[in-house]
């Protein structure tokens, strides 16, 4: 089972198993851009914006929903556009040509033959704090 | 020493304004244009993914991959499905093009291997150069062009 979202206007998927919440973003009420914090129920989560993760230009927090993720132990917040509600899928590999790309890890087709692609949460934050590390260093 | 007479067929399509030929035997079938379902943080000439009768399939936009500026999507413009042979595994991948043109058949003594093509293309990305109504066509090595490490290496190089 997963999760359907919308960034950007394309359709991913995020697997239910690694899911803990959702939020709207008439809760979201802090964000705290500096070092990627929402302070949320007294608690701080850590966030990823991926509107701005995969087109590469920030984006305005105007229409967002977040989902709250599992990541060792630790709870990650993935901004994203829309949720979209639950959905059966049934993963397809993207073959070779994408091999090195972990942050996916396939693709399933919807129910109007669109393609939506299958998120691995875990390696999405992994690249995203592995990216963070280098530019510090820089 | 006597000519082969055997000829093959290859097809022709456009990039820009240059002709190129692939041989026949790797086209599958060819796709009119169709949303594109881009993958994040992929190289610029991997558009992305279709669903081509419920499987995947990678798709790379030819023109980026020879360094042309990326293809604007025409009612001309065409997706090749194309099988790959990399090792001994073949894949399936699609490539944009600007138009596609026709079927020739040249008979191998109408093919010449390929002179230095400058700096423009990887020179072994052309196998030949065959000729037909005076013009001359680039036949494109696509096992090469595409190859998996082909595809695989700029992007791990980023």
């Amino acid at each position: 089972m997963g999760l359907r979202v919308k960034i950007n206007d394309a359709d991913f998927v995020i697997p239910l198993s690694a899911v803990d919440k959702c939020y709207e973003v008439s809760t979201i009420n802090k964000l705290n851009k500096f070092n990627n914090l929402i302070y949320f129920d007294d608690e701080q989560i850590p966030f990823i914006d991926l509107t701005e993760e995969f087109a590469g230009s920030p984006s305005l927090f105007s229409n967002n929903e977040m989902v709250v993720v599992q990541y060792e132990e630790k709870k990650v917040a993935l901004i994203v556009d829309t949720i979209g509600g639950k959905l059966q899928a049934v993963l397809k590999p993207l073959g070779k040509c994408f091999m090195h790309m972990d942050a996916v890890s396939g693709a399933t087709i919807l129910g109007d033959g669109n393609i939506a692609l299958v998120l691995d949460t875990n390696k999405v934050v992994e690249q995203y704090l592995n990216k963070k590390t280098l530019s510090t260093c820089l | 020493m006597p000519l082969k007479k055997e000829t093959e067929s290859y097809l022709t399509f456009k990039l820009d304004e240059e002709v190129f030929a692939i041989n026949v035997a790797k086209v599958l079938e060819i796709l009119e244009i169709m949303p594109i379902t881009k993958v994040p943080k992929s190289p610029p000439f991997m558009r992305g993914v279709i669903n081509l009768r419920g499987n995947i399939l990678p798709v790379v936009d030819t023109r980026t991959k020879f360094g042309m500026s990326e293809a604007i999507f025409t009612i001309d413009t065409c997706i090749i499905v194309l099988s790959i042979e990399s090792g001994n595994e073949t894949t399936l991948i699609g490539a944009i093009v600007d138009s596609v043109l026709k079927v020739i058949d040249l008979s191998a003594d109408s093919i010449q291997p390929a002179l230095s093509m400058g700096v423009i293309y990887k020179e072994e990305f052309i196998t030949a150069m065959g000729k037909a109504d005076k013009d001359f066509i680039m036949i494109l090595n696509i096992d090469r062009v595409f190859s998996v490490d082909e595809v695989l290496l700029p992007a791990l190089e980023n």
